[in-house]
């Protein structure tokens, strides 16, 4: 298993220090400045030191991953490691560019905006993406009725007790009394996890597209759409990873599968986690270039906004913005208005229902 | 083209998304029928209160640009009038060519504006 924590430890390091390139540009390391300063001296040296300091410590924590004998617990840790890194390296790289962007008034006499569409969207025609996200929610659809079909036809050759939980090396090492909750349970998580990335898809698909204009005529229209199509693609490709994860695992437990089988299982698993991972960070960088080349020279800058973005542009609290879910300003998707009740409540939300999975899994196990 | 407000000028919100509305209506963008954004779609789009969007699409209804049909929401109303420039609009005119000519611009300039902004696709 060391190998896997390497490897996550260097997709990971890789994922963060290229996190500039899938933000938009005139938010370098989380700090908004006008688009006429994004090649700015400043910001140049800051992203370089960013990337290349960022870097460094993955391949450093890599090694001593990979050299330094350790429990699995304490490998997994590694891949926590280099969160709190990456957050360290972003927080202190972006410094210089607060105090350029403070002492030389950056966005003094510059002319903000906001856009948006003033027409009904109910009028509009399929979005990017979306056919994509339909397409995938059908796949995950048929998954979940093949592996209902077989878990009942099955149910009566299940063993008792059943294999809950496998080793490393493909052999159980935790099993559970028979019963329909085995069957049930697994693809009941399925099916709600299902649910909630088709709901989350539709949530994205109806709410209202804020555009950033960034200094051009048609940027923000043109960044708005192509980020909600990506949205939905990348939900659709997500949810057909969790289908097959969840189904491939049930497959596994009600069939008691050989250890060689198991193994390669959950390394198809892993590969295609870790290649939906690569997938999005791929898809955004190339988004946001798209977006780049096709913009039209304009005069309106995204309004600075940096008092409302906490933890290095991670976290988004504003009372008085009246939407609960905004673009991110790192990396590519949404992030929610921990200002606005809805927010807040989609976030308690989402962790009740990962702390439940959970707590079903383990009960299961008992 | 889009509909672009500028939170820090001293216009107020209301006003700039009224008189957006309107030069994209005089500009063909908007056409009657068109349904608008709801309330709520536009406030969270644009970042604003709702309240401020109810106050725009207010003042439109009152000046005619604007209808609410129950079931599609607020639409492009066909404000052509057999007599455009009416009292009303001549007033408003007279008081926006005075404030002009007070902060000291000349008739030439005044007309080199309207000119510009009419052009041929506004004639």
């Amino acid at each position: 298993m060391t190998w896997f924590f390497v490897a996550l430890v260097i997709l990971m390091g890789i994922t963060i220090a290229g996190i500039p390139a899938m933000s938009r540009p005139t938010v370098p390391l989380g700090i908004a400045v006008p688009s006429t300063h994004v090649d700015h001296p400043v910001v140049r040296t800051a992203r370089r030191r960013h990337a290349v300091i960022t870097l460094l410590a993955t391949a450093l924590v890599a090694l001593a991953t990979a050299l330094v004998p350790l429990p699995i617990v304490a490998q997994s840790l590694s891949s926590l490691a280099i969160l709190v890194i990456g957050f360290v390296v972003m927080v202190l790289a972006r410094r210089p560019i607060v105090a350029a962007k403070s002492a030389e008034g950056w966005y003094d006499g510059v002319r903000v905006g906001v856009a948006a569409s003033p027409v009904s969207r109910s009028t509009a025609g399929p979005m990017p993406g979306q056919r994509s996200f339909v397409i995938s929610l059908v796949i995950c659809g048929l998954i979940m009725v093949a592996a209902a079909v077989i878990g009942i036809l099955a149910y009566p050759t299940l063993p008792d007790p059943v294999p809950m939980q496998f080793a490393a090396d493909g052999t159980v090492n935790t099993y559970a009394a028979k019963s329909w909750w085995i069957v049930t349970v697994p693809l009941l998580a399925l099916a709600v996890t299902v649910l909630l990335l088709t709901l989350l898809g539709i949530v994205i698909r109806r709410t209202a597209r804020r555009q950033l204009p960034d200094g051009s005529g048609d940027l923000g229209r043109r960044e708005a759409a192509e980020r909600t199509g990506l949205q939905l693609a990348l939900l659709g490709w997500s949810a057909l990873v969790v289908a097959w994860s969840f189904a491939a695992s049930s497959l596994l437990f009600w069939f008691g599968m050989a250890p060689r089988v198991v193994q390669l299982v959950v390394l198809a698993t892993l590969v295609a986690t870790v290649g939906l991972i690569a997938a999005i960070v791929v898809a955004a960088v190339r988004m946001r270039r798209r977006v780049a080349d096709h913009a039209t020279p304009g005069d309106t800058e995204t309004p600075d906004d940096d008092a409302h973005w906490h933890l290095a542009g991670q976290v988004y609290v504003n009372r008085n913005d009246p939407a609960w879910m905004v673009p991110k300003r790192v990396g590519i998707g949404t992030t929610v208005n921990l200002g606005h009740p809805g927010g807040i409540a989609f976030l308690v939300g989402i962790l009740a229902f990962s702390a439940a999975i959970v707590i079903v899994s383990f009960t299961l196990a008992l | 083209m889009d509909l672009v407000i500028e939170p820090l000028s001293q216009v107020p919100i209301y006003q700039q998304i009224r008189d957006r509305v309107i030069e994209m209506i005089a500009a063909g963008e908007l056409l009657p029928g068109d349904a608008l954004a709801s309330v709520r779609n536009l406030s969270q789009a644009l970042g604003i209160n709702p309240a401020t969007v109810v106050k725009a699409f207010d003042l439109l209804r009152s000046e005619g640009f604007v209808v609410t049909n129950r079931r599609i929401g607020t639409v492009i109303a066909d404000v052509r009038v057999a007599d455009p420039l009416d009292t009303d609009w001549t007033r408003r005119l007279h008081t926006l060519l005075a404030e002009a000519r007070a902060r000291g611009a000349s008739p030439a300039q005044i007309l080199a504006a309207c000119r510009e902004w009419t052009g041929d696709d506004h004639q």
